[in-house]
This record gives C-alpha cells, structure tokens and sequence, in this order.
C-alpha cells in the first residue's frame, strides 16, 4: 500500500469479494424469510366477528374487480350472434375456439405477430429499463456528488410534465435520429423512467448498507464491481419491481406504438387491438367479436406474469415516502 | 394511483390526442408546388397509404404483376384516424411523404393544410370516366386537387313488417316523413335514429335541399349556415326532435344499437351501400323484414336528389411521381382487372365503385342475402344505383372543417336533448366559425 | 441493519468516511484524489439515465416550449402557405383568459378533489383489510383485486361501456333489483360513471403500494396495541393510517397529477352523453382540440405549458398542506 493510490489488495481480492457476496446473499435471504414468515394474525389471539366483516369486504371488493374481466372471459366464448342477445354475464353457446381460430388466422394471422412484437418489445425495454433505473437509483442513492440535488430535482419535477407536451417535438427528434419506425423506437426511449429511478433509489438507501460498502472497499472492489457483484443482490426486489411494472406498462400500452410505429406488421398486440376497435364492424367478420377475444388473450401473459413474480409483490410495493 | 397508471394515463392522453384524428395543421407546410412533368423513366416504386386490411393489399399486387413501369409499396394504418395522425407527423418530418393518400378529410381541408397538389393535368385526360358528382367532389376553384371521388349515396332501409303491421306506406317525402312518424309514435315505434354525437344526418339533408355552407368568392370565403335550403332541413328536424319521433342511440354503444335496430321499434334506417351487410351480420329478429327505399325528397324539389359527400383522395406534396400515383388510382377505380382482385375472398363480394359514372353493374352484388327477405337484390341495386347517380356529390365545408365540426358535435347534441333548438345550434356554430376564420387570418364574409 | 425495508427518511445520500489511510494518502494531493475519483464513479452510475432523459425528455420538452413561442398565420382562402412569425408570450396571454380553458380546469379541479380522496380511502381500505386476515387468504385475495390492473385502458372501457349499456348490460337489471333505476349515460350520471372506471381501474394498484408501506410497522406495536386490548380496528385506525401516512400522500400527488390530466374517458363518453360532454370538457381536450382540429399547435403547446404549471402549483400545495397537517 502506497501513500498515494487507494488501499490496494494485500489480500487476495477475489476471495473477499466472495466472501462479501456470500455475506450479501445471506442478508437478503434473512429478509425475504422474514418477510415471508411475518402473519400478524397468527401473534394475535381470538379473530371474532371482525374478521367476517372483513372477509365479506374482501370478497365484495373482490367480486368488484374480477367481475368485469369475467364479462370478458364469458363473452370471448361467444359466437357473434350471442354476443349482444344473450344474458352477459353467462355462457351461451360455448364457441371459444372457433373465436380463437378466427382471431389467429383473420388478416393473415398477424394477431401472432403482433403478441411477438409485443413480447419483444416489453422484454428488451425493460431489462434496459431495469438495468439503467437501478444504476441511476443506487448512484443516487450512495453517493455524494455535484448535480445530484439537480438531478433529483428533474427527477421530481418531471413528474409532471404532461405527456401531451411531449408527442410532435418527440415524433421529430425519432425522425431526426432515423429511430422512426424502427422497433428502436419502442425499446430506447423507455429505459429512461425517473419514476423507476425514484423507486430504485428509496430502495437502495433501505436496502444496501454502508458498511457492507465500507468493508468490500477496503477489500480492494472497485464501485463497479461492488454495484454488480454485492449491492444488486441486495436489490433484487426493486430490481423486480422495476423490471414487472415496466414490462405491464410496456405490454399494455398502445400510444407510443401508435404515434412511432408506421407498418401494421410492427405493431404490439394493444395498438392491433386498438386498430380493430377503431374499424369497428368489418363486412365479413365482427371486429368487436376479434377484439373481446384478443383482448382476452392478451391479458393471459400478464396473469400469468404476475403469478410467477409473485413474491416480488406480494409484501408490497414499497415506495417510501417524499420527504 | 401508480405513476405508471399516471404516466400512462399522461402518455394515452397525448396519445389519444395525437390519435384520434389530426387534420387541421398548423401551417408550417408549402403551398401546393407545381406537379414535375410527367417523364419518369425506369421502374417506379411509390407508396401508398391506406387502412383496408383485406382487399387492397390484393389490388396492388395485381396492379404490380401488370404494370413494369411503376411499383406499388401498400402501406397499411391501423384506421382511418391512425392514417391522418402518421400522414399529418410524415407532413412535418418531411421525409418518406407517399404517394397516395385515401380520403381522410374534406378536400378544401387538405388544401388549406398545404397537403395536396394540383393534379388537374393527369385528370384531365380521364376525367370522364367517373361521374359528374365525383369529378366535382375533386375539386377546389376548378382545380383538381383530388381524385374524382364518389359519394357512398344515402337510401333508405325500411321495416316493412312494421309498416304493413300498421297499415302505413313508407314515405317518399320528409314532410311525409314526419307524419308518419307521428302516426308511428301512437303504437311506440320511431320512424328514425339520430344519434347525439352525430350530425351527419343535418348536413345530409342540408346538402338534398341545396344548401351552401361555404363558398369561394374571388379570394374569400361565402359563409352561410343559416341559408334557406338549411332551413328546410332543420325545421323537419325540429319537428321529428319536438314530438319525440326519433330515438337517439348512439352509435359507441353499438349492441344496444343494432338491438334496438333489430327490435322492430325503429321503422327507417338511411344508409350507404357499404352498411348493409354489417347490419345483417348484427341483426336476428328483423332479418327479411327490410325492404330498400329511395331516401325522402322534400316536397317542393324539382328532381330527384340523393345526398352523400366524399372526401376524395389526393397526391400528397412532397410526392415526386404524381403521374404514377395517378395512374395507378385510374387503374384501381376503373379496371376490370382491379376491381376483380378487389374481390373478397371470402365472401366473394366487391366493392362499388362509386366514383364510376355508371355503377349499375356493381351495385346487385353487394346486396347481402338475408336482410331484404323477398325484395331481389336487383330491386335493391336498382335503388343503389339510383341513389348513387343522383347524388350532389360534392358539400364543400370550409377551409376549418376540422375546427367547426366538433362544434357543430356538441351544438347537435344540446340540440339533441333538446337544450337549445337546432335553429339556435346553427347561429352558434356559424358564429364559431367567423371567430375561428378571423384567428386565422382567412378572410371570409358572411352571406344571407 | 432492520431486515425489513426502511422507510428512510432523508433524500440525501450517505457520505462514505474514508478509512484513516486513505484520508492520510489524500493528504498527498494527486491530481485526482481517489475519494474524487470515487464519487465520479458513483455519478456514473447515473449517467446512462441522465443522458437518455436529455435526449428523450427534455429535448422534446425544449422543442415543444420553443412551439409555443410562435404563431402561424394564413390569409385569403386560407390555401396558401402560413406565415409563422414569433409571437413571444401571445399564446399564453391569450391561454391566462381564455373562459374555455379555465372553465374545464375547474371541472376537471372538482372532479379530482372528489375522486382522488374516493380512490386513496377506498385503497386504503383495501390495503387494511388485506393487512387483517392470513397470509394465505391474503395473498389469494391480492391476486383477484390486480386483475383490473393487468387489464389495459381500453379493454377497460370497452367491457364498462358494455356493462353500463341500458339495452344490454346486466348492471342496469342489477341495480334494478334494490329498485335504484340507474342510467349510466345519462347526463347526471355520467362523472359517476367515469369515476367509476377510474377507481375500478386503480385501487388494486394503489393497494399495493399501501400495503407495502403497512408493511415497515413494526410489529411489536400491534402486538403491544392487542395486549392492551385494543379491537383490530382500533389498531387500524390508530397506527396504522397515520404510518402510511407518508405513502397516501405519494399515490395522492400521482393521482392527482394523472387526473387532472384526464383525456381518455371523457373523450369517449362525449359520443354517448354529448350534450353534457363537449369538446374542451376537460383542459386536455381543449388542447387536443387546439392541437388537431383548430390546427393551432403552437396555442395547444403553450396550453399544456399552462397546464403542466397549473398541476406543478397544485402538487407543491397539497404536499404543502399535508406536510403540514402531518406536523
């Protein structure tokens, strides 16, 4: 160790890198297994009459939110003739795959490329998305420099720019960079969320400890490596957050597509279903028929997408609080 | 509410916004630049924009396979609105403009947004193929700014069943109109429906009785929503609207649209030829019960007069090969050839041509077959047909169509609920109007 | 380190104390000390982002402010090319008076101060009933109350508009069983019926983020609370609303911000109750309206700078208030 260059590695470095990863992953376990354990109502003694009225609540709520995706379920498996004579609320003649078959093969089958390109373009912008939000969160978050105040304040500030300010002038820029009507343009652009960087850096500031920093620079780990191999462990959860929200928002938007994209064979899955809706009854085929059971099938990843992410949510979304 | 439900509402909102429907632009574009001389020499490949998903895309295939001078390249829009938001953002960026663009809007609003160019002398040659009505619709102050364009004419749908039931003959004058419905209301049925949100009925009328909104006066604007002719139309309105003779479905809520259609309780239903077989896939209970009309006249007219204005399709600026474009439109309206590719694969059935000078051929095959019962689809051609060569074609409506017509939306609607009288919702939008051309710059004067 | 997240109370970040070595070696002053380097590297991490929201954000944002600072001009028919010339601040004199613009700001102020406070107590609600029963139950339940959230904007309207039709919609029946006559489009109806769509649309979401701040209570207090004998909805009441406190001020300010801001459903329920719902019903349709069918863009831009102001105002207001509230 010199007096003029950081403290450099006496010890081997990989090791205790390791050693901190391993260190850091225990850590989070401890966390997620608590939070996983915690039930308040298990510590309590007798439930009584309030838990009725809240069950009862949370089943009215329940049936209030689900009822109107079971309209859409019922009505996907119906024939278009049923659609609007039959009772709403429950099946008719059951038709749901001569539905699907319609929706498959109408125009040439393009509804499966739209559901690809809508695949492709939530997976690709939300990992950019995840990756650029977390750096910024956590550089935000752990360090001390000039411009931050700055940055924090456009990051708060630009919650509230209207969108309808910003359509044309981004419209020319994408012509300007040769972005237009490329899939770029629904993949770039989205990486940049000072909402998700806000996110990230709460979390960041709970969830990574300063001396788990302290102690892997003493080790010798430079920042990055430090970001990369010990602190994203420990945001894994906002990480996932950032990674499920992006990814419905991406997948259920149909307005940059809209504005950005030309040919029908780029579009994702909503701005397709969109289209269909504005067409209205087509001569051969009822679009609205289409668009229930597109819409339906559309919705099935997202399900299923929340389901298999489960645990990420499940304790929350923790936002913190602008103080 | 999350921030992405919030961005996401921000962002559907501008998004919604820039969707729905930009036409009126804010002039940052040339005036229409005079068209290059027609000699292009090698293969050609222009673009052309439009938002049918089924037929086209054939009709441009057939067009490539026999032309090897020119190359078609079909652009597809999600939809008649998504075409004009990505035509009006091509338009500012300047770059990739097409070829070929569909009716979108009113022709005088596509000049006054510097979007079309004068193609008068590729027209010339072939004007006369296409119908008086269409060539007109095409033009502004004599020039061809479009293509000659048909009108979709207005007839009528008439519920026999329910008129027989009654003991009424389906009437042939809107004076007639009116007391029928009268008659209709005793048993609970309308004689008509006239959406909220939708005026088109209004202007349709307007335009039978020979009204003149607007029109061009040396370098100005005559502007006259309150003329006589108008006046005739809204007093039959008013009296359909006064004792409650009409129903007021709307046409966002479809379902219950087509069930009240279906129900027996609506007696007349005007539409064009493109219409009917939507109304056959939706309709049930009245299937067979309709019977095809002539539209109403107003009394004193002197000749049979049907309405229907179109919004023809024009050259954009910017396009370096307007004689392509231009032939290769010819080619699609008035072929054999196109109009056979045009053919529904499906259903075997092809559009009318309704910018031809004759459709008679056309008009019995796209006649469904459930919904007129024992009327034969020739009868109902012929009513098609009829329709579409009386029809005036051309509405002129202004250089700010696009800025006057929600006004005239929201007038209709309070004139609809009978909050205010559609006399009354005439004299507001006129005066929207002058207010509207006076922050614009454009000069106008008011007629009698 | 509490293995629960933290609610931290400061935006600040933590400086990180250099050991006594390196502090010693920097007393040496190279050019770049390392805690110098070290801070550059811990900005880096932030520079992807602040690249990418210059260029996408902000850029436009310039672009679209520099619109509203001109005017365009047409004469004669209106054929010819417009002028644009610079009108300085014209467009947003003419946008502080216009009777327009302000009247669907204050509808739009209304309908938000009612709804916003319906949509957080609802989730609020949401979030302590979810917070009350077993992990299990809970977490079947959490499921069912996202689904509006997985299902996108317009399939949303789509299924209300069909569940609200008088002719084929079974709510109309439904209602009609308590003997409520409901007619959803109907004039007097119809903030009910997008308000409606509103919070069906958000409460499950808000839910969530409700719940994840009840989360960072500490546990000890309820248990104290029961030993004590206080009734589960004492507890609720009493500890844990004031505690997310914080994060009902966060999803308020958002939604707030998103609904006075509200395009979508208007837009579509003007076609079903037009003589209520008019063209500039709500600010951003007077500027959408500028924008595409009066054509005049750089009016519309210097609206919605007006109209971003207006929410900035009103944001810092309520936090304001709140804050205050809360001390």
């Amino acid at each position: 160790m010199t007096l003029t260059s950081p403290p450099s590695k006496v010890l081997d470095p990989k090791n205790d890198t390791r050693k901190l990863e391993l260190k850091a992953l225990r850590l989070r376990k401890r966390q997620l297994k608590t939070m996983d354990n915690d039930d308040p109502s298990e510590i309590s003694g007798k439930r009584g009459r309030s838990s009725w009225i809240v069950l009862i609540g949370l089943v009215l709520f329940a049936l209030y939110s689900v009822g109107p995706a079971w309209w859409l379920i019922v009505s996907a498996t119906k024939s278009k003739e049923d659609l609007y004579t039959t009772d709403a609320m429950w099946f008719a003649n059951f038709k749901l795959f001569d539905n699907l078959a319609s929706l498959f093969t109408y125009q040439d089958g393009i509804f499966g490329t739209w559901l690809w390109n809508s695949l492709l373009y939530a997976f690709a912008s939300s990992i950019g998305h995840t990756v650029v939000s977390m750096a910024a969160g956590y550089g935000l978050a752990m360090y001390a420099f000039r411009g931050k105040g700055t940055t924090m304040g456009f990051i708060i500030g630009s919650f509230l720019i209207p969108g309808a300010l910003l359509t044309i002038p981004s419209y020319l820029l994408f012509v300007q960079i040769g972005m237009y009507d490329t899939i770029w343009a629904m993949i770039i652009p989205a990486f940049f969320s000072p909402f998700a960087v806000y996110l990230s850096k709460v979390y960041a500031e709970g969830a990574v400890p300063s001396e788990l920093l302290e102690a892997a620079r003493i080790d010798g780990a430079g920042e990055y490596r430090i970001f990369f191999q010990i602190s994203s462990r420990l945001m894994t959860t906002a990480g996932a957050t950032i990674f499920l929200l992006h990814f419905v928002g991406s997948w259920n938007g149909f307005f940059g597509p809209l504005v950005y994209l030309r040919g029908a064979d780029k579009w994702p899955v909503m701005l397709g279903l969109y289209s269909w809706l504005q067409r209205g009854t087509d001569s051969t085929v009822d679009l609205t028929g289409l668009v229930i059971t597109g819409s339906l099938v559309a919705t099935i990843p997202m399900v299923i997408l929340m389901i298999a992410m489960q645990r990420y949510w499940r304790s929350g979304v923790a936002m913190g609080s602008l103080k | 509410m999350s921030l992405t439900n919030t961005k996401r509402k921000a962002l559907s909102i501008s998004a919604a916004v820039a969707a729905i429907g930009l036409l009126a632009g804010c002039g940052s574009a040339s005036a229409p630049a005079p068209a290059a001389p027609a000699a292009d020499a090698g293969p050609v490949t222009i673009d052309v924009w439009g938002w049918d998903a089924e037929s086209t895309q054939h009709v441009v295939d057939a067009f490539n396979a026999s032309h090897d001078k020119i190359k078609v390249n079909y652009v597809l829009q999600a939809s008649n609105t998504a075409t004009q938001t990505n035509f009006r953002n091509v338009m500012e960026s300047k770059k990739d403009i097409p070829c070929w663009i569909p009716g979108i809007a009113p022709i005088s609003t596509v000049l006054v947004n510097g979007w079309a160019q004068d193609i008068t002398k590729y027209i010339e040659p072939i004007k006369d193929t296409y119908s008086k009505g269409a060539q007109a619709a095409a033009q502004v102050d004599g020039k061809y700014y479009g293509f000659p364009a048909g009108p979709s004419a207005t007839f009528m749908m008439a519920n026999k069943a329910v008129y027989e039931k009654y003991g009424l003959a389906v009437p042939k004058t809107w004076e007639d109109f009116v007391t029928t419905g009268k008659e209709l209301k005793t048993h609970g049925v309308t004689v008509i429906n006239l959406a909220g949100e939708d005026p088109s009925t209004l202007l349709q009328m307007s335009q039978q009785a020979g009204a003149n909104w607007f029109a061009i006066d040396g370098d100005k604007w005559k502007v006259n929503l309150q003329d006589d002719a108008t006046m005739k139309a809204v007093d039959i309105i008013q009296k359909l609207v006064d004792n409650d003779l009409v129903a007021h479905q709307t046409y966002k809520d479809r379902p219950a649209l087509y069930s009240y259609f279906d129900s027996g309780q609506l007696a007349t239903v005007p539409l064009a030829w493109w219409s009917m077989t939507g109304y056959q896939t939706n309709f049930k209970a009245s299937l067979g019960q309709w019977q095809a009309v002539d539209v109403p006249q107003f009394k004193d007219a002197k000749q049979f007069v049907s309405s229907g204005f179109a919004d023809p399709g024009f050259v954009p600026v910017g396009c370096e090969h307007p004689a392509a474009a231009v032939e290769y439109i010819n080619w699609t309206s008035s072929s054999k050839d196109a109009i056979e590719a045009g053919r529904n694969k499906k259903t075997g059935s092809v559009g009318v041509p309704t910018n031809l000078a004759d459709v008679s051929a056309y008009t019995a095959d796209v006649v469904p077959d459930k919904i007129f019962g024992a009327q034969p689809a020739a009868e109902v051609g012929a009513v098609i047909s009829k329709a579409q060569n009386a029809a005036v074609g051309k509405f002129e409506r202004g250089p700010n169509y696009d800025a006057w017509f929600p006004e005239l939306q929201d007038q209709w609607g309070k004139a609809m609920a009978k909050q205010i009288t559609l006399k009354q919702a005439m004299a507001n939008v006129q005066a929207f109007i002058a207010k509207d051309l006076d922050s614009k710059g454009i000069k106008y004067e008011v007629s009698k | 380190m509490s293995s629960r997240l933290e609610v931290r109370k400061s935006l600040d970040g933590r400086e990180q104390e250099p050991s006594r070595q390196a502090r010693a070696g920097a007393s040496a002053s190279p050019r770049f000390s390392w805690r110098t380097k070290q801070r550059l590297k811990g900005a880096s991490f932030t520079w992807p982002f602040v690249i990418g929201f210059a260029v996408f954000t902000l850029l436009p944002m310039v672009i679209g402010l520099g619109q509203s600072l001109f005017a365009s001009k047409t004469s004669g028919l209106g054929f010819g090319a417009a002028t644009v010339s610079f009108a300085g601040f014209e467009n947003f004199a003419r946008g502080f008076i216009d009777p327009v613009f302000w009247s669907s700001m204050l509808r739009v102020s209304i309908y938000a101060v009612v709804i916003v406070p319906v949509i957080q107590l609802i989730s609020l609600a949401l979030a302590l009933l979810i917070d009350a029963v077993k992990r299990r139950v809970a977490n079947r339940f959490r499921l069912l109350l996202l689904i509006p959230y997985m299902i996108p904007g317009i399939v949303a309207i789509m299924i209300w508009l069909y569940l609200y039709s008088p002719v084929v919609g079974p709510l109309k029946p439904f209602f009609g069983l308590f003997g409520i006559h409901a007619d959803f489009f109907s004039s007097g109806m119809i903030w009910v019926s997008i308000g409606n769509l509103a919070v069906w649309g958000s409460i499950g979401f808000n839910m969530l983020i409700l719940f994840g701040a009840l989360q960072a209570v500490p546990r000890e207090i309820f248990d104290a609370a029961r030993v004590d004998g206080a009734s589960e909805f004492r507890i609720a009441m009493s500890i844990k609303v004031p505690y997310v406190r914080g994060s009902l001020v966060l999803t308020g300010l958002l939604s707030i911000i998103g609904t006075l801001q509200i395009f979508n459903e208007p837009t579509l329920f003007r076609s079903i109750s037009p003589e209520s719902i008019t063209k500039d019903f709500t600010p951003s349709m007077v500027i959408y309206n500028q924008a595409f069918q009066v054509g005049n863009l750089n009016y519309a831009a210097a609206l919605s700078i007006i109209l971003a102001a207006v929410v900035g105002v009103a944001s810092v207001i309520i936090y304001r208030l709140t804050n205050k509230v809360e001390s």
